[in-house]
Formats: structure tokens, C-alpha cells, sequence
């Protein structure tokens, strides 16, 4: 596993093998990050996972270690998000009269409480919809560790360094957040149901 | 039932990066950090770039006594493909201007002055429109300092993730992202309008990314004003005197109307299925060369059973046999 702070070090000395590391450990996972968080197409996504490495290896110097690097890139990520998802809703495309008339209402806004991401969308895909809907509904630090475990597959140890907290300690907050999730999952297809 | 573990799987995991992408990525990134790498390091070398500048200089000056070599100092930047007939000069401190032929390869590290509006194409993909009485230094193959005047970038949107280029001028760095984006100089302010993508502007007073549809004020390095603009319109008309040649002959319509499109700032929208079918299945023939992007969509469409009017940022293409008032 990644020691994040003598990663970042040996970046800033030139190691090419740390940058390799760096951009092999990370850049999926900002790809994973905007996806789950915008309805932004394939272009703008790989334009906001550009600008955020970009800006990442510009303040470099800036990472203190003070939390983990890649909470440290969503930061970065979050903004480039944003002002892609300000961009997208300006941006004019070729549509067809009839699409226009027929257009389909707004992607659902949901947000993944503990990020805040005021662009966090899903799909119009009810199930994939629905969970996260259900997800967004718990506690942030359960919705979390639910993203960086069957999203992201991160193993026990790499969830653990990520929220910086022993791995006992995440392994416990992984059972209860699946737990909760367990339950309003239940209450949703009740309520569907009724 | 699907179990819990799979759903918020299948529901969380998303469509990797395409390895292309991730490639395009990787070589901006890589790029970034060794640029960022250079300004770190201590400056030991400083007495030895010294010397060599120094030496630099001194062969310089004999290539320039000797009146040889010059021509081919520096990286070619781009081509000049077009100007009016007032033209274009490399501006020279110690000897006279050289005017530029149509066709001559700009290098980097040169100033030029432009008399007359002009196109050039740029070498690493993509063109760059001068209005007259502009001036500006191409630093780099991919960075030019707008110093005069103003400029239009047009990096299309399938080599945006190749091509790095950027604008300097007293207001910072300004580098597109996929775009269309027209920068002037007005007094002592940097005036930037983003028509199509994005730009992302750097400086010691800051930096953001500026959409489509935005004007920006800078003032030295700060952000000083911004407005929504128009991506159509008179804003936008002098550039229409230096389009790139579209090659209309045995290409589909579609392409056509598409760079019209894009090259008037608006949206294209075909009514039907039938005009859609007929937009994807003529072939053109001819020439509209000369012609700005307007007068060239009037001749091709009169040649066709199609029609088109120009409601407010569209180009709606309809059968010529509908009723709507042609515009």
C-alpha cells in the first residue's frame, strides 16, 4: 500500500516511478469520482480528471499530509465538477426539433451527504437511481464507506488509510453501514410498494 | 432477490477510463509535473545557463551579422493561411519588417504585427484568427503572447485532448479545454469570450475556468467582471472574414452543416425524419471557397429540396416543401 506522504515527497524530487504510482493509484479513481457525482458526457469527464491532475501536480507542494491524497484530489475535483457541470448546462448541442419537444425532465439530484457535491446526479435508471437515493439518505459516513468498498473495491486496509482510521475500526463502520443501508433499502421497497 | 453487496456494486461501479483516455491524461499530467518539477529546483545550473546564454547570444549576433540562418532559428508554430491584403510582418527591432507570404511557416520566438486580419493554422492542431492592427510573439510551438489586438483559438473539439494551447498576456495564462474562445487586449484589460468549451485561466491573481457563453473581464491578473454573451452574433462576425476553407466536394451534408454551425456559433436542429435522412445522405459537389460560412449555407441549401431559417442561436433545417417563412 501507498505511504501517501513519501509518495507526494518523492514526486517533488522527480521520481519517475512515484509519479507512475501516483497517476496509476489515482486517476481511475477521480474517473470513478466524477462519474458518480455528474450526468457530465465522456469528453467533459476525462476533461475534469485532466484539469484536476493538472491542478493536483501544480499545488503538489501544497499537500501536507494533513488528510488523505485522495480526499485531497476530490477537493481539487469537486471544483473542476462544478464549474464543468456550469459549463455543460450552457454549452448549445445539435438536437433534433423532435427531441426538444419530447425532452425528458431533469436527472434526479441526489447527493452523497457526506461529499455535499451539489452536482450529484443520477441516472434516470430507476434501480441504480434508487440506491443511490437510499444511499444518500444515510448517514454520510456510511454512504461513504459504502462508495470506497463496492465502488471503488478498495480492500479493508486502503478503506482504512483513506478515512485515516485503524482497520478494525473501518472494518466495524463497513458491518454498520451495511447494516443501515440493509434497512432503508427495506423501508424503500415498502414505500414503493404501499 | 439480489443480495444487498451485488446491487450496491452493480449500483456504485462505473465504465472505466478507455486506455486512449487514460493515455491523453497521463501525458498532460506528466507534462504538468515536470514543468512544475523545472521552476523547483535549485538553481545551480544558473552560472552555466549563463555562459551558454551568453554564447547563445554571441552566435546569434554573428548569424545575424553574417545575414544567414535566421530563417530557420526556432520551432515552426504554425502557417499562415490567409491575411488581407494589408498583411502580416515579422516585426524585427534592428532591420526592417519582413512581410509574410500566404502559405510561409511562423516560428517560435518571433513578433508579428498584423495589418490586415489573418488565419493561420496552428502545428499542433486547430487555427488561430488575428484581427488587424494586432500584435503578438509566439513564445513556444503551443504558446503565443497576445501582447496587441485580438485573437480567436479554435482547437475543435476531437484534438482538444492533444493540442496544449496557450494564451499569455498581461492578465495571466489562458489555456483551452476543448474550445472556441476569442481574447483581446483593450487598454490595459484582457477581454476573454468563450464560445465553445471551456477555457481555464491561471495567474498570480488567481485562477477558475471559464465556460461557454461567458465574457471575463481580467484587470492586471484579477478577475474583475463577467457577463453571459451570445456564442452567435456580432460579437462574433469578424471572424467570419478569415474561416478555415470547409472542402465541401463528395462529403455529406451533415459535415457541412455541422461546421456551419459551429462556425456561426449556433445550434443545428433538423425537423424531421425525412430532412434527417436527407441531411445524412447528400453528397456536395463543387466548391464554396471564398464564401463566409453564411453565404456559403444559403448556396449549398438553395441546392437541395431542404430549407433552413435561423431562429434565435439555431439553424433549424426543414423539407423546403414546409410552410415556415424562409429567413
Amino acid at each position: 500500500m501507498l505511504d501517501e506522504r513519501d509518495l507526494v515527497s518523492r514526486m517533488r524530487r522527480g521520481d519517475q516511478r512515484a509519479f507512475d504510482e501516483f497517476f496509476g493509484a489515482y486517476a481511475p479513481r477521480l474517473n470513478s469520482f466524477v462519474v458518480r457525482r455528474s450526468s457530465l458526457d465522456a469528453g467533459a469527464i476525462e476533461d475534469v480528471v485532466q484539469m484536476t491532475m493538472i491542478n493536483a501536480m501544480r499545488n503538489l507542494g501544497s499537500y501536507r499530509g494533513g488528510a488523505a491524497l485522495f480526499t485531497w484530489l476530490c477537493k481539487i475535483c469537486r471544483n473542476q465538477i462544478a464549474d464543468a457541470g456550469r459549463n455543460a448546462a450552457r454549452q448549445p448541442k445539435a438536437q433534433s426539433l423532435e427531441v426538444l419537444a419530447t425532452e425528458r425532465p431533469l436527472a434526479t439530484v441526489v447527493e452523497l451527504t457526506d461529499y455535499r457535491d451539489p452536482l450529484d446526479e443520477c441516472d434516470q435508471d430507476s434501480a441504480r437511481g434508487e440506491v443511490r437515493r437510499v444511499l444518500n439518505s444515510l448517514p454520510g459516513h456510511y454512504a461513504r464507506i459504502l462508495e470506497l468498498r463496492f465502488g471503488d473495491e478498495l480492500s479493508g486496509r486502503e478503506i482504512a488509510c483513506t478515512l485515516q482510521m485503524s482497520e478494525d475500526a473501518a472494518e466495524s463502520l463497513l458491518a454498520r453501514a451495511r447494516q443501515a443501508f440493509k434497512s432503508a433499502w427495506t423501508v424503500s421497497l415498502q414505500e414503493s410498494a404501499s | 432477490m439480489m443480495d444487498d453487496d451485488r446491487m450496491l456494486r452493480e449500483s456504485l461501479q462505473v465504465k472505466p477510463l478507455s486506455a486512449a483516455a487514460l493515455s491523453r491524461i497521463r501525458a498532460v499530467a506528466e507534462s504538468e509535473w515536470r514543468a512544475n518539477l523545472v521552476e523547483r529546483r535549485p538553481r545551480r545550473w544558473l552560472p552555466y545557463a549563463a555562459a551558454a546564454i551568453l554564447l547563445a547570444l554571441m552566435s546569434a549576433g554573428g548569424l545575424f551579422l553574417a545575414g544567414v540562418g535566421r530563417e530557420d532559428l526556432g520551432e515552426p508554430a504554425a502557417r499562415l493561411m490567409r491575411s488581407e491584403t494589408s498583411g502580416v510582418f515579422e516585426v524585427h527591432a534592428l532591420r526592417q519588417d519582413i512581410p509574410l507570404k500566404e502559405g510561409s511557416v511562423v516560428r517560435s520566438a518571433r513578433n508579428f504585427r498584423v495589418n490586415g486580419q489573418a488565419l493561420f493554422e496552428l502545428e499542433g492542431g486547430g487555427s488561430l484568427r488575428v484581427a488587424s492592427g494586432s500584435e503578438f510573439e509566439i513564445v513556444a510551438r503551443d504558446v503565443v503572447r497576445l501582447t496587441s489586438g485580438e485573437m480567436y483559438v479554435d482547437i475543435p473539439y476531437g484534438m482538444h485532448t492533444r493540442t496544449h494551447f496557450i494564451v499569455r498576456t498581461s492578465a495571466g495564462e489562458f489555456r483551452h479545454v476543448g474550445t472556441q474562445f476569442a481574447l483581446a487586449i483593450i487598454r490595459d484589460e484582457t477581454r476573454l469570450r468563450v464560445r465553445e468549451g471551456s477555457v481555464h485561466w491561471s495567474a498570480s491573481g488567481g485562477e477558475s475556468t471559464v465556460g461557454a457563453g461567458t465574457e471575463v473581464v481580467f484587470t492586471n491578473s484579477t478577475r474583475t467582471a463577467e457577463r453571459p454573451i451570445d456564442t452567435s452574433g456580432k460579437d462574433w462576425d469578424w471572424i467570419a472574414a478569415t474561416t478555415p476553407d470547409f472542402e465541401i466536394d463528395n462529403r455529406p451534408l451533415q459535415d457541412f452543416l455541422e461546421w456551419v454551425a459551429r462556425e456561426s456559433g449556433r445550434k443545428l436542429v433538423v425537423a424531421d425524419d425525412l430532412a434527417r435522412e436527407k441531411v445524412a445522405t447528400i453528397r456536395m459537389h463543387g466548391s464554396v471557397r471564398g464564401l463566409t460560412p453564411m453565404q456559403a449555407l444559403s448556396a449549398v441549401m438553395a441546392a437541395t429540396e431542404l430549407r433552413y431559417d435561423l431562429p434565435d442561436g439555431l439553424i433549424r433545417v426543414s423539407m423546403a416543401s414546409e410552410s415556415t417563412p424562409r429567413n
